[in-house]
């Protein structure tokens, strides 16, 4: 599977500690809440019905082991001891206090992980076949199309403020898992 | 992706939604070649970026401009897009594609006979059923598709414990080459399982609650976290979903009923996919309290079909014995065993399933 | 209980911990529905949102919320705000477990 270059995983970095400054702003009174929402949520963090959600990309749905074991420290050491896995292929996080969340995204880009783009009117995480480079029926892998999709989405200038949330999928099978037809854009 | 005299490509539909508008996309190209697949899409969203509406977000999304504005208008728009976009991609874009593409390469498959496969399967029965459920053809000989099902009968649908994200990690890196997958039904993949590992894969999953044999079953069901966790929700998913499950596995029928998706989203954004839900619930709030709305006849596959509204919503207490006597009846109007809910529904109409979900007060 | 009563009490999500929270008499904030301040005035209830939206570093989306007084106690009238009062129902560690 697709590991960061150095400048994805630079960038990812970076993002942690902006939104760690960002954080602390808010916490010593120096952001308004109107003012540190939009920073919060191009970082994930939604303001629930009971507490704070994270909401992790997992992109095209692929996970190493390494990574689906972070999940799972950051599960217990910071929220409940369990996780959400949603319909678009994330996995959402329901209790994380505000001052960890910076200390979870570190550790989730310790293991190439992040919440980029999983909220705001962006182009939200490449949605792929489940069964993807495995499936007996398959004409081809679509994850390396979708790795392009992401990193030529990610952070892209023109695409952060479009009018609504975008959603690509792309499937590389004639029986598509994640309905072609149904998603905003598929390449199917 | 598809192929037109032997070079790859894309088939690009655009404009498909579910939430409170669902519309399915509409074909913008039916051969794009693969090369050109970024600049294409450049131009498909900046298209958007300047066409889509600002004024009211309930008409912003893609779905809505291509309908106010018609596939041709948008098709005529991106083409010109597109041709002047494709000259500025010089190529490097195929050659990061190429790099990519290296980190995907597939594992080198051992083909060889899995007897211990074979012998497991004739002495326990639990593996079997899990086997007939769970497990999916693999394109390498001797291989194997795992899906985890994260529905085990009262469970919330797409939760996983600590432990058993553990788990599924710790057999991913013996027996599936270090990979897993999340599937939009909130299940959990191993692509790549030697069949002669399945019976090893079996016993640590059933020791995790990780064993439950029901892909594709009735209990398989999608749910969005509703109003146990979601600030926009107007309704409940989860106890919905826990319910159902836990009901038909106490009527033992699931296997008989067979293929059926059942999907639950707890508001009209419909994260819970209920309008392609062969059965879909949609929660609602009608007058102070939770109300559920069944549509039926919805597919995801590649056939994409939106339901339609069976009639007027269920109370919480009410929604569970409906869906049982809807299943329940399906079973009696089914033409053989091997026709699906769907199927059945397609083939009779709605009108016999109304009946069953509004009986006549006798 | 009548109808129309005017029984309020103001709830929030604490900043930190994002976890549900309510005022209470004593203007501070509270995880237990049952010792939040109740409020019967409407002017009281302006005053006391007023206050509660002026502390943005300790609390987040304050608003009123009705509520009942009966022999169980204080709860809240809607399901959304009894759900919010309770925690989720799938989990024992929730709002239950704090």
């Amino acid at each position: 599977m697709y590991h960061y270059s150095s400048f994805d995983q630079d960038f990812v970095n970076t993002r942690v500690e902006q939104f760690r400054a960002q954080v602390a702003r808010r916490l010593d009174g120096s952001l308004t809440e109107d003012e540190f929402k939009p920073f919060r949520l191009m970082n994930g963090l939604y303001l629930q019905l009971h507490a704070y959600m994270l909401r992790v990309a997992i992109p095209y749905g692929t996970l190493n082991s390494r990574q689906m074991t972070q999940l799972a420290m950051i599960s217990e050491r910071w929220d409940k001891g369990y996780g959400h896995f949603t319909t678009r292929q994330n996995i959402q996080f329901n209790w994380p206090k505000l001052e960890d969340v910076p200390n979870i995204l570190e550790a989730l880009a310790e293991v190439e992980m992040h919440a980029i783009q999983t909220s705001g009117n962006t182009i939200r995480n490449i949605t792929t076949d489940h069964f993807s480079g495995a499936a007996a029926d398959e004409i081809a892998d679509p994850r390396p199309i979708a790795e392009l999709l992401r990193q030529w989405s990610t952070d892209h200038p023109e695409f952060q403020f479009l009018p609504r949330k975008f959603k690509i999928a792309v499937t590389g099978s004639a029986a598509a898992a994640p309905s072609p037809a149904l998603m905003t854009l598929v390449c199917g | 992706m598809t192929t037109l005299g032997g070079a790859a490509g894309f088939e690009v539909i655009v404009g498909g939604g579910l939430g409170r508008t669902p519309m399915i996309g509409k074909t913008l190209r039916e051969f794009l070649p693969a090369a050109d697949l970024l600049p294409y899409v450049e131009a498909i969203v900046s298209v958007y970026n300047l066409l889509g509406r600002r004024d009211n977000k309930y008409k912003a999304r893609i779905k809505i401009t291509v309908h106010e504005n018609g596939i041709e208008e948008i098709r005529a728009r991106v083409e010109a897009r597109y041709a002047r976009l494709k000259t500025l991609f010089k190529g490097a874009d195929q050659q990061l594609l190429q790099q990519i593409e290296a980190h995907f390469k597939a594992p080198e498959f051992i083909c060889e006979k899995a007897p211990e496969f074979d012998a497991f399967k004739e002495e326990s029965p639990g593996f079997c059923s899990w086997v007939d459920t769970n497990i999916t053809a693999h394109k390498a000989e001797g291989y194997a598709i795992v899906s985890i099902s994260l529905k085990k009968h009262g469970d919330t649908p797409g939760d996983a414990t600590a432990a058993q994200m553990r788990v599924m990690s710790e057999l991913a890196k013996k027996f599936s080459h270090d990979e897993l997958r999340i599937s939009h039904e909130q299940n959990v993949i191993l692509p790549h399982v030697h069949r002669s590992d399945l019976p090893t894969v079996y016993r640590a999953l059933r020791t995790a609650n990780l064993a439950t044999a029901n892909i594709g079953l009735i209990s398989d069901i999608i749910a969005c976290p509703g109003m146990d966790y979601c600030a926009l929700a107007t309704a409940r998913s989860i106890p919905i979903a826990q319910q159902i499950a836990t009901r038909f596995a106490k009527l033992e029928l699931e296997h008989d009923v067979g293929l059926l998706k059942l999907k639950i989203s707890g508001c009209i954004n419909a994260c819970g996919h209920h309008h392609v839900g062969h059965i879909g619930i949609l929660g609602l709030e009608r007058a102070g309290v939770e109300s559920y709305q069944i549509t039926l006849g919805g597919d995801a596959g590649a056939e994409a079909q939106l339901g339609t509204r069976a009639g007027p919503g269920f109370g919480a207490k009410d929604i569970v014995p409906a869906i049982e006597r809807l299943v329940l009846g399906y079973i009696e109007l089914r033409a053989d065993a091997d026709e699906t809910f769907l199927q059945s529904y397609q083939r009779l109409g709605a009108a016999p399933f109304k009946a069953l979900l509004y009986p006549k007060e006798k | 209980m009548k109808l129309n009563q005017f029984l309020k009490v103001i709830t929030a999500n604490n900043l930190r911990s994002g976890l549900v929270t309510y005022m209470t008499d004593n203007y501070e904030w509270v995880s237990n529905l049952g010792d939040a301040a109740v409020i019967t005035d409407a002017d009281l209830a302006k005053a006391g949102l007023a206050f509660a939206e002026s502390q943005s570093d300790v609390v987040v989306g304050a608003y009123l919320s009705d509520v009942k007084q009966d022999e169980l106690g204080l709860t809240a009238i809607h399901f959304r705000d009894k759900f919010r009062s309770q925690g989720p129902a799938n989990v024992t560690n929730g709002k239950q477990g704090i």
